[in-house]
């Protein structure tokens, strides 16, 4: 079996910058994602094959982006794209599969940058094509310079949402408006925190006016209720909600819109942590768990590293400074990087990461995720989009007595489909607190069971030599 | 097992404590491939597989509760002549101890599982085979039992148990039971209960390895067992195909931790696309383990023993025969004697030490 | 949804143009596109129908986590369209259900 100085889990932010510096200081790093390319979902490229392609109207990540991934290649990192790292066994043996074969390799140190994505919620015809999450709409946008849709309703938390608006407007779309479910008192209550942060304030100030412009309806406070239609969304409907997202009686907004882009911020990554069985913790102003880690982003388990928006969703400028610091952190511990110059780095970055720390607080706290969002959901509402099982036949399972997310599973098939509980799962372990009174964090998460992605029997069955 | 006998001896009016340390049917009996199968069993177990089916047949009348069993037959495959041979005599053993059971090859064969790879050569097709869903099963064992009056307690792990001549003591996490009678079917875990009474129970940890594939269109539609390689596939209602037979993962009897092995799940799947090629592109969604109980001679332990009745050891192949195993234990307890013959699973059968 | 109006560059700065047949019907796409994004901008919101309950499924994540925006490719069910890229003469099928194998059972 093959051995490895450094494999990197994910080509995002935080992958490459932990490929970068690690690669600097002489580490051969292998580079494994399951995309064609690089840069993860933050720093998605257009395809190689699209000309002139306009950067100015994509905004700075995709040249930042593409200016890291020249880097690390620059640097002699071994690449392996269209790849899925499904399983880790004994603590580091990775096992990666490409549509056709699977390769065990050895790897002296894991970094793990598996990243996060949209939080699931489920409410009335959220399976209705249409409906499509934050990050699904900015990967058409600026992965494939297509509009999901013309007639366009943002509903969520944060400020993707504007990211998402001024990328629908350049591009000619009608945006119909846009529902931030935290309140102006909230944003306000925080606020005045950001402003040692100023670039980040100086953005925000341009959507904002980019969108009054526009005639946009900037709505907080509200969440959605429903998406209307049949076969596909021909209109959406949003209410007033509480501080806590709960949806609050009254009024409701209904909207003419094809395309409902939904945005209630990322859950991480944490099957591979779990696998390679790194302990967790649950963090409640996160609304899930995180893996536990020292300074230098050593899991609990020896050798294994993670970094960025797979360890708590911080932002892009955290992923990198902790793919920084993981790559130092091995070049350490290979022997490449030693003594004073090491600590020295070390140190920088810390202090770096402390800085960025204080602005993460910050907007944790102006978008505080509202656990009123998973009772958008009713009886009739599917909850596992993959076996199509709904509220009311999961609630029936805790009835029943299943009073953890993997009993609800066994007696009821949510969490065994495609997705393999991802769509599902946190919205379960909701569902099983607010019936049973439990803490969401005893109501449990899925066992995960490798592969943590589905791989073909032919290719499991393929051993690369 | 402990859950079936709980519900046998509840729907006959006696007075029943389950204790289980976790939650019941999340040990072997949820893990497991889900096979009722009567052929490719040892023959000294035919009389309990063949008395199951009438069990199964109406289980979930029973139990009142989903348990999604199908008596859709089951296929035992070679892959070669001299395999053949071998598997007709054996079959011809399974005939005569009363099992229906027929020869297929060519193209009543190629019609029972049109997808089969050409390499299979025949197999014994045997109608009343089938499957049921384990996850289901046992929880609704114990669910009825505790409707027909029985308690049940999840989450007590017996500590210790003592034996006095009035009756038995157990030590619970959070308290104390007497007890009249005592049955053991702790599964793995047996052993370490019966050696409180003193008693040398050969039961080893082993730890089986199960693939199951996401939901697919259908390909299969009877139980594929494999004779020339161990291997064991069927199609579960939902599409999911499961996968099993002989591939070992690891797992640890005091933490519980447990996990499959890369090695193996890549032998499965190499095993099932060579049985049914069509799979290749079909995906795994998971892989696990179970952590079984395995004797000596890989036939169960059914007997009692100084007042103890002890039920284990089913070397994962239990599943079947849990429901009958399960009223046997309480015909023992309360008539006296199970109405079929466990001489050929006493204790008493493996030499002391 | 009229095709042509989603994309939001002109043609001369996307890839090579190139066919693919979606249910017969011959669509335009992009070199480098992803199968989802093409889909979408030719007016083509729904990629499948459950198993079950027969309702329409299509692009939601778009990040190959989801797993709804199945379709069936050059005969191979189950292919999020969304992680597949466009090939000129690809063959693309709205999926029934879990996907047609080719085999009766």
């Amino acid at each position: 079996m093959r051995s490895v100085e450094c494999v990197i889990v994910g080509g995002g932010p935080a992958g490459l910058a932990a490929a970068r510096t690690a690669a600097r200081h002489g580490v051969r790093v292998l580079l494994v994602d399951e995309n064609p390319g690089l840069g993860g979902q933050y720093y998605r490229q257009m395809p190689a094959t699209f000309r002139a392609p306009d950067h100015a109207k994509l905004g700075t990540e995709s040249l930042e982006g593409r200016r890291l991934i020249d880097e690390v290649q620059a640097l002699g990192v071994e690449l392996r794209l269209d790849s899925v790292v499904w399983g880790i066994f004994d603590q580091r043996i990775v096992a990666l599969a490409t549509r056709d074969e699977t390769q065990r390799i050895e790897a002296q140190t894991l970094i793990l940058a598996p990243g996060a994505y949209d939080r699931p919620v489920p409410f009335p015809g959220w399976t209705l094509p249409g409906v499509i999450t934050a990050g699904g709409a900015q990967n058409l946008m600026k992965g494939y310079r297509i509009l999901p849709g013309r007639r366009v309703l943002i509903a969520g938390s944060g400020p993707l949402l504007l990211v998402v608006a001024h990328h629908l407007l350049s591009g000619g779309a009608h945006v119909a408006a846009i529902c931030e479910a935290a309140s102006m008192r909230q944003l306000w209550r925080y606020a005045h925190r950001l402003l040692p942060h100023l670039n980040f304030v100086q953005q925000g100030y341009r959507y904002r006016r980019e969108i009054k412009d526009a005639s946009v309806p900037f709505m907080t406070g509200h969440v959605i209720r429903r998406a209307v239609g049949r076969s596909e969304v021909t209109g959406a409907v949003v209410t007033h909600c509480d501080d806590q997202w709960r949806p609050v009686g009254g009024t409701e907004l209904h909207f003419d819109v094809d395309t409902v882009v939904v945005g209630y911020g990322f859950v991480s990554s944490l099957e591979l942590s779990r696998l390679a069985g790194c302990e967790h913790r649950y963090e409640p102003g996160l609304g899930g768990y995180v893996p536990v880690r020292n300074r230098e982003m050593e899991s609990t388990v020896p050798g294994v590293f993670i970094v960025g928006d797979g360890a708590g969703v911080a932002g892009s400028a955290v992923a990198l400074e902790e793919g920084h610091m993981a790559g130092l952190t091995v070049a350490n511990r290979l022997g490449r990087l030693l003594g004073r110059d090491h600590s020295r780095e070390a140190s920088r970055a810390r202090g770096r990461l402390l800085h960025l720390a204080g602005f993460r607080r910050v907007m944790d706290g102006l978008y505080r995720f509202g656990p009123g969002l998973y009772t958008l959901a009713n009886e009739q509402t599917t909850l596992c989009r993959c076996e199509e099982v709904t509220v009311a036949e999961a609630l029936e399972a805790v009835r029943d007595g299943a009073g953890h997310v993997n009993e609800v599973k066994a007696w009821t098939r949510v969490g065994m489909g495609r997705c393999q509980g991802r769509m599902c799962g946190p919205a379960l372990a909701h569902l099983i607190a607010g019936a049973t009174g439990k803490a969401v964090a005893d109501a449990g998460i899925f066992t995960p069971r490798p592969p943590v992605k589905p791989v073909a029997l032919a290719a499991l069955a393929r051993e690369a030599s | 097992m402990g859950a079936s006998c709980a519900y046998f001896l509840a729907d006959r009016g006696a007075d029943v404590l389950l204790l289980e340390s976790g939650r019941v049917g999340r040990e072997a009996s949820g893990v497991n491939a889900g096979g009722v199968r009567q052929q490719g069993r040892a023959l000294p177990e035919m009389p309990m597989a063949l008395r199951s089916l009438d069990l199964w047949a109406d289980l979930d009348k029973r139990l009142d509760a989903r348990i999604e069993y199908e008596r859709c037959g089951d296929l035992r495959i070679v892959e070669t002549e001299a395999d053949g041979e071998r598997l007709r005599a054996v079959a011809a053993r399974e005939r005569d101890a009363g099992l229906g059971l027929e020869w297929v090859e060519g193209t009543a064969l190629r019609s029972l599982v049109p997808a089969l790879a050409p390499s299979v050569a025949g197999g014994t097709f045997c109608p009343t085979g089938g499957h049921a869903n384990p996850l289901l099963v046992a929880p609704a064992f114990g669910k009825r039992a505790r409707d027909l009056g029985a308690m049940v307690w999840e989450g007590s792990a017996v500590r210790s148990i003592g034996h006095d001549g009035a009756g038995f003591t157990l030590e619970t996490a959070n308290c104390r039971v007497r007890a009249a009678r005592l049955v053991l079917a702790a599964g793995a875990w047996t052993p370490l209960l019966a050696r409180d009474l003193g008693l040398r129970v050969p039961i080893a940890l082993f730890v089986p390895q199960m693939t199951a594939t996401v939901p697919l269109a259908r390909v299969l539609g009877v139980v594929l067992l494999g004779w020339s390689r161990k291997l064991s596939m069927k199609q579960m209602r939902s599409g999911a195909v499961l996968i099993g037979g002989g591939k070992r993962g690891w797992g640890d009897l005091v933490t519980r931790a447990r996990g499959p092995a890369e090695e193996n799940m890549r032998l499965a799947a190499v095993d099932a696309v060579e049985a049914l090629p069509v799979l290749g592109a079909a995906e795994t969604a998971r892989s696990w383990v179970g952590l079984e109980g395995l004797t000596p001679d890989e036939m169960p332990i059914i007997d009692c023993v100084d007042g103890v009745h002890v039920a284990a050891g089913f070397c994962g192949h239990g599943f079947a025969i849990g429901p009958v195993v399960g009223e046997l234990l309480s015909e023992w307890l309360l008539d006296g004697e199970p109405s079929l013959h466990v001489s050929p699973f006493s204790l008493s059968r493996f030499p002391s030490p | 949804m009229t095709y042509g109006e989603l994309r939001m560059t002109p043609t001369s700065e996307r890839g090579r143009a190139l066919s693919i047949l979606v249910d017969g019907e011959a669509v335009i796409a992009y070199e480098g596109e992803s199968l989802a994004a093409a889909l979408l901008a030719s007016g083509r919101r729904f990629t499948r129908w459950t198993a079950k309950s027969g309702e329409a499924r299509g692009y939601f994540c778009g990040m190959g986590v989801c797993q709804d925006c199945l379709v069936t490719v050059d005969g191979l069910p189950n292919v999020r369209a969304c992680m597949a890229t466009v090939k000129d003469r690809l063959r693309v099928e709205t999926q029934r259900g879990l996907g047609d194998w080719g085999v009766t059972p």
